[in-house]
């Protein structure tokens, strides 16, 4: 932090240096709770500070800033990114930098325009949609940098790339899946009732866009199959989650959940899992959860996306100043087929599956979004 | 449809079932925020301690592989934290409100670095091999049609809780600890002048409310799930408080406070999984709460009645 202070230092402007004054205390207050703070994790490769303030990336090469509106270790979302940067770094050449904003978001509109002021890089990486204000005002008053930003749509800024992971094709994905395997006659768990459950965080657009997709994927593999649909209220209640998750199962006999609500989520697969039923994870691979039980799982693939923007950007083909929705044949979602996968589920399943995914990919089958 | 679900989940005990294990741990966390009330020393730091005790329960217990011992490490962790607001609040004189705030912040951030540190996780912990606390089936009971579910089959956390009913009837009214506990909760300085020592009262109702919300705790992660999840008692303290009140603080009206949630809670849980129901499932999320504030005004407009007949 003293090195970030003395570089600032030399900086003119004055309402800069009020802000870092202003972030470093409410980071430093934050740092009481929680010590993780604003903890750079340096690639050896930018430890040379390059100063080219030209900012000029056509020819010119990336130094990339990746701000972490959280911290990392997640092993979801921010850690998929950071994994798509050391890709970069590595195949691409690119220099880049990681910078944790922590927990409260106060600090997060100062910490990332602290460092976008420092003009040390020329791309920044950033997502989730709780930073789109941020990341609009700031492109256009430093319009000599780029931003690469995720999970999001920001279009009409020119020096903005944005893209979205169409969650909706994903849970198409996945609402396929859950009809094939409730009308399948191999597996063990699955009833001959045609009943799949979804138990979603809150009922909020996002949600309800995972809701819509899955409904689609089922109807998509046969018409008489019902979704049974309950709401956590929130994404920590872990026992609620999973009571909800039983009631689908004993009340409404569906024999596979897929639990869209974060944490409270993981009690909705341990639910399954103590029923002897099968379950759809979400965001992270939960396959090994409960092996045998959580089938498959519904990923972003967020580190996959980010290289792509980077690799593009470096070639200069990435059309700033527009936003993308990545879906199957962007491989910016997709269900995770692990050892497990191949293991646990019947090979009718997954032929069937290869297929759905094939023809969403060529674009026979349209899955339209809620949202 | 929706009535036809409730009740077939009547007939067959099911709703039963989840009306236990929804209301065992807010009942545990209210008895314990009964005695801390009592006592004149009001302990809202009840989501902390079962923060905390949940935590060190399922990470205790799943890595000695004893369900008991995790429970006991749970329970002891509360009662320290309990004797620590206790330094604060009644020798340090800080707010008790204040330190009560500060038990849930501190329960909330520093289990989520107990986390990351012991296990190197965040957000979530579920152990490969968890020790859950055990269901109590009844031989001979558990074959019985009706009685067999209606008695068999439930955790035995349940069982401590409807007993810590019982205990806690017995504590408040039927021994002099109870008296002495009364007498401090409502009139400090005559209780002082009657040579009851008024300090070490409180302490100890601070470190029964710590026992109890580290059983409800404990419950929490070791008994209805098998998983720590960052701040996963999810408003569960702070409705206990609201339970004490409910149940005009005693023992018994808090077991029906209780109840009276857990009903609720349980039937929103069924109603909300029924197919294409009628109603936005925002108002079948609102249901606990406002039975809970239906039967609050109910029960004040009786108490209000009664005394007008009094006078």
């Amino acid at each position: 932090m003293i090195k970030g202070e003395s570089i600032i230092m030399n900086m003119k402007k004055l309402s800069t240096l009020g802000v870092m004054f202003l972030s470093i205390a409410l980071i430093l207050a934050a740092c009481g709770t929680k010590n993780n703070e604003s903890k750079s994790s340096e690639s050896p490769a930018a430890s040379s500070t390059a100063s080219n303030g030209s900012g000029a990336t056509s020819g010119g090469e990336i130094n990339a800033l990746y701000y972490v509106n959280s911290t990392l270790g997640d092993k979801s979302f921010f850690d998929s990114a950071q994994a798509g940067m050391d890709r970069a770094v590595k195949e691409l050449g690119i220099k880049s930098k990681t910078v944790e904003g922590g927990a409260n978001s106060a600090d997060w509109a100062s910490g990332l325009e602290a460092v976008v002021a420092s003009k040390k890089y020329n791309v920044v990486v950033v997502g989730t949609s709780q930073m789109i204000d941020v990341t609009k005002d700031l492109a256009e008053r430093y319009p000599d940098i780029k931003f690469i930003f995720f999970d999001d749509l920001i279009e009409g800024v020119p020096n903005v790339y944005s893209m979205l992971y169409s969650q909706s094709e994903g849970s198409f994905l996945a609402g396929a899946f859950a009809a094939l395997v409730t009308t399948n006659t191999e597996l063990k768990g699955a009833n001959p009732d045609k009943v799949v459950g979804f138990v979603g965080g809150m009922d909020i657009p996002i949600i309800n866009d995972f809701k819509s997709g899955y409904e689609q994927g089922a109807a998509y593999v046969d018409k008489d199959v019902k979704v049974v649909t309950s709401y956590v209220g929130d994404f920590v209640n872990a026992p609620k989650g999973k009571e909800l998750g039983l009631a689908q199962i004993d009340s409404q006999k569906a024999d596979i959940v897929f639990g869209v609500a974060s944490a409270a989520g993981l009690g909705t697969l341990e639910g399954a899992n103590e029923r002897g039923v099968y379950s759809i994870g979400v965001d992270a691979n939960q396959n090994p959860l409960y092996p045998g039980s959580v089938l498959t799982s519904m990923l972003k693939n967020v580190d996959q996306s980010v290289f792509r923007a980077l690799e593009l950007l470096a070639k200069g083909e990435l059309p700033l100043g527009s936003g993308e929705v990545l879906g199957i044949k962007e491989g910016g979602v997709g269900l995770a087929k692990d050892d497990l996968y191949e293991k646990n589920v019947p090979q009718s399943i997954r032929d069937k599956m290869k297929e759905i995914e094939d023809k969403l990919a060529k674009g026979e089958i349209t899955v339209k979004s809620s949202l | 449809m929706v009535w036809q679900t409730i009740w077939s989940q009547i007939i067959d005990l099911s709703l039963f079932a989840v009306l236990l294990r929804v209301m065992t741990p807010i009942l545990l966390a209210a008895l314990g925020g009964l005695i801390s009330d009592i006592g004149g020393a009001i302990n809202i730091g009840l989501e902390g301690l079962m923060l905390m005790s949940a935590f060190t329960s399922i990470a205790v217990g799943s890595s000695t592989g004893n369900w008991a011992l995790g429970v006991l490490a749970g329970v002891g962790v509360s009662v320290l934290i309990s004797y620590g607001m206790g330094f604060f609040s009644l020798k340090m004189k800080v707010d008790i409100i204040i330190t009560g705030f500060a038990v849930n912040i501190f329960g909330s951030g520093f289990t989520i670095f107990l986390m990351s540190k012991i296990f190197g996780v965040t957000g979530n912990y579920s152990p490969s091999k968890a020790a859950p606390i055990p269901t109590v089936n009844i031989p001979f009971i558990e074959d019985v049609p009706l009685l067999g579910k209606l008695l068999s089959g439930h955790n035995l956390m349940v069982w401590i809780a409807i007993l810590a009913v019982v205990f806690c009837m017995v504590l408040i009214y039927r021994t002099p600890y109870g008296v002495h506990l009364r007498s401090v909760g409502e009139a400090p300085q005559a209780a002082q002048s009657l040579g009851i020592p008024v300090t070490r009262i409180q302490y100890s109702a601070l470190a029964w409310s710590g026992v109890f919300a580290g059983l409800a705790g404990a419950f929490m992660s070791n008994g209805l799930t098998n998983m720590f999840v960052k701040d996963m008692t999810g408003g569960t303290g702070f409705l206990a408080l609201a339970v004490v009140l409910l149940g005009n603080r005693n023992p018994i009206g808090i077991l029906f406070g209780s109840l009276i949630f857990g009903l609720a809670s349980a039937l929103a849980t069924i109603v909300q999984t029924v197919p294409d129901a009628p109603i936005p499932s925002q108002f079948i999320q609102m249901i606990p709460y406002v039975v809970t504030i239906a039967a609050l005004v109910f029960f004040a407009m009786r108490q209000k009645r009664k005394l007008a007949t009094l006078t």
